[in-house]
């Protein structure tokens, strides 16, 4: 699917579908499908990894107002710079503006959602609506500050795209990242198993809860973090990919996050793909939107089928 | 040395409201059971032994050695915990769920199949975990700490909570034959019971607290499980009777 699905975007362009021959559009392709991989694996192993040490399908980075927190980020080091330095460099803000970003968000809402020590599951998903929406309303306050009333940063770093503008650079850092976290991430696969069972018996089997909720967390932070400083915040995949993965291939969590990684890569490499195919009067669609308007839907039909759990898998019905 | 001990132990949840006061218990080979009224703190009781309810003064040792001391995977070798709901949010199967007893230790599908076959579910292993009913997965997680201890038996502690409560009288019957047999290997086995007739007919010792939280008794089964004590305990009357099948208390009306 991932090979397919890389073949598809280097034969999509505004014309339609066609061979590319100018070496320029071709790397530009290239660094499209190398971007789009890196941003699909890093959201659906964050989302993943979210899902599993929550014990919540609906966990996603962008639900849990990460990708918000990120994006909030961004703009207020972009409206940092405009303050000393009285020009928008929206471009290449800093990673760790987004990092930092994300991690506050996170923080944030997993302080807010307990309840006497423990984490409610539903209250964690409400408290995370609440910083997501909250992280949006100050991201579009900062916009009104700047003086193009934040034109220049609206298109990439609020509704989210995967930019041709990327220095190569910034998305080998990203990949290289995405790769790391991935294998972190399923290394940790037989701890996740374990740790699907309650506090009390998953301690009384060896887990070290404490130190994996941290490794996950940190994970997942850095990962969307990184996702957001290169293509802004991108939903759905997250959510999405990990229960995709689950009716695919099982629960077991090392399978888990490498599938995600992979289906993410995939799904947004296509959907990169699907928008370069769209001519639009105004230009080129942000895939954040086609991510929400196809995965929103996909995902109301998931739960419909397989009921509100992370049972997805198997068609578990209890 | 006793396999586990705890002294002095004082415990709760909001702070100047303890829940559990000084309570010293020790536990060794054998059955001990665990009674007392509602809210007296025996649940808490257990995860304070097992570690996961932190301990406000006083101290839990595992085989002579401070609790907190020992890394969580050496801990999961020799101790074992069965809740009393016990839950899994992933989907996987049987013989995934019992495999995550293994946490700590080497995989064996030997010692998995082995522990399906002691609990009768043998040709359920296969089968998605979340499709059985709560008696059958209170049976999986019995199976997961069997697995869990398995070749370990000796010197092991295994801490449950209400472990038949949504089992029928067979599979219950079935579930405390395992227990009696781990016991017997050498395991020290903790349990909290409500059922004071089936406390009476397997537990070896019994450790009662009070309403107030303190130890309100503790010795051999026979002499801590009879009318007068409990009276005392639960503020009900108990008969007492030997049945065919062992003996039985039968609780009265409640007294002042």
């Amino acid at each position: 699917m991932l090979i397919g699905a890389v073949v598809f975007r280097l034969h999509a362009g505004p014309g339609g579908l066609g061979r590319a021959t100018d070496p320029f559009i071709i790397e530009l392709r290239w660094l499209m499908v190398c971007s789009a991989a890196a941003v699909g694996a890093a959201l659906a192993v964050s989302g993943a990894l979210l899902q599993a040490i929550l014990r919540n399908p609906l966990a996603s980075p962008f639900i849990l107002g990460l990708t918000s927190g990120a994006g909030l980020g961004i703009v207020l080091a972009t409206y940092a710079g405009y303050l000393a330095t009285g020009a928008i460099v929206a471009m290449q803000p800093p990673v760790w503006a987004a990092v930092a970003g994300a991690f506050a968000a996170l923080g944030l809402v997993f302080v807010l959602s307990q309840r006497r020590g423990l984490i409610d599951p539903v209250h964690l998903v409400l408290v995370g609506v609440i910083v997501s929406v909250i992280c949006g309303a100050a991201t579009t306050f900062i916009q009104f500050l700047l003086p193009d009333r934040g034109m220049a940063v609206y298109t990439r770093w609020v509704m989210g795209t995967i930019s041709e503008n990327t220095p190569w650079s910034r998305v080998v850092l990203v990949g290289f990242v995405t790769i790391a976290g991935t294998g972190i991430a399923v290394l940790l696969g037989r701890a996740l198993d374990s740790a699907s069972l309650n506090d009390d018996e998953a301690a009384s089997v060896g887990v070290r809860l404490g130190l994996l909720r941290l490794v996950c967390f940190g994970l997942a932070g850095v990962l969307t973090g990184l996702t957001v400083s290169i293509a802004g915040p991108i939903g759905f995949v997250g959510l999405i990919c990990p229960h995709l993965v689950r009716i695919l291939a099982g629960a077991r969590h090392a399978t888990l996050m490498l599938g995600s990684a992979l289906a993410g890569a995939a799904l947004l490499i296509i959907a990169d793909a699907g928008v370069a195919l769209i001519r639009l009067p105004a230009g080129r669609m942000p895939v954040g939107v086609l991510t929400a308007l196809v995965g929103g839907p996909l995902f109301i039909f998931l739960l419909r089928r397989r009921g509100f759990t992370m049972n997805a898998g198997r068609g578990g019905s209890a | 040395m006793s396999i586990l001990a705890c002294d002095a132990l004082t415990t709760g949840y909001a702070r100047n409201k303890p829940v559990l006061r000084d309570i010293s218990l020790a536990f060794d080979p054998g059955i001990t059971v665990v009674i007392g009224p509602n809210g007296a703190g025996k649940s808490t009781l257990l995860r304070a032994l097992l570690g996961t309810h932190p301990v406000w003064s006083g101290s839990v040792l595992l085989q002579g050695q401070p609790l907190h001391s020992v890394p969580p995977r050496q801990r999961a070798l020799r101790m074992a915990y069965l809740a009393q709901r016990s839950t899994v949010s992933s989907n996987f199967s049987v013989r995934e769920v019992i495999a995550l007893g293994q946490y700590a230790s080497q995989p064996s599908s030997r010692a998995i199949d082995d522990a399906l076959e002691r609990i009768g579910m043998a040709d359920h292993a296969e089968r998605p975990y979340h499709a059985l009913s709560v008696g059958q997965q209170q049976r999986i997680a019995l199976a997961r700490v069997l697995a869990q201890l398995a070749g370990r038996e000796d010197g092991a502690v295994l801490l449950a909570d209400e472990p038949v409560a949504a089992m029928d009288p067979a599979h219950a019957s079935r579930c405390f034959a395992l227990l009696r047999t781990l016991a017997a290997q050498g395991t020290a086995v903790v349990i909290v019971l409500h059922d004071l007739t089936q406390a009476i007919r397997i537990a070896d010792r019994a450790a009662a607290l009070a309403p107030d939280g303190t130890l309100a008794g503790t010795g051999p089964a026979t002499e801590l499980l009879e009318p007068e004590q409990l009276r005392a305990i639960f503020g009900v009357a108990f008969d007492a009777a030997i049945l065919r099948h062992g003996p039985a208390l039968i609780p009265g009306e409640a007294v002042e």
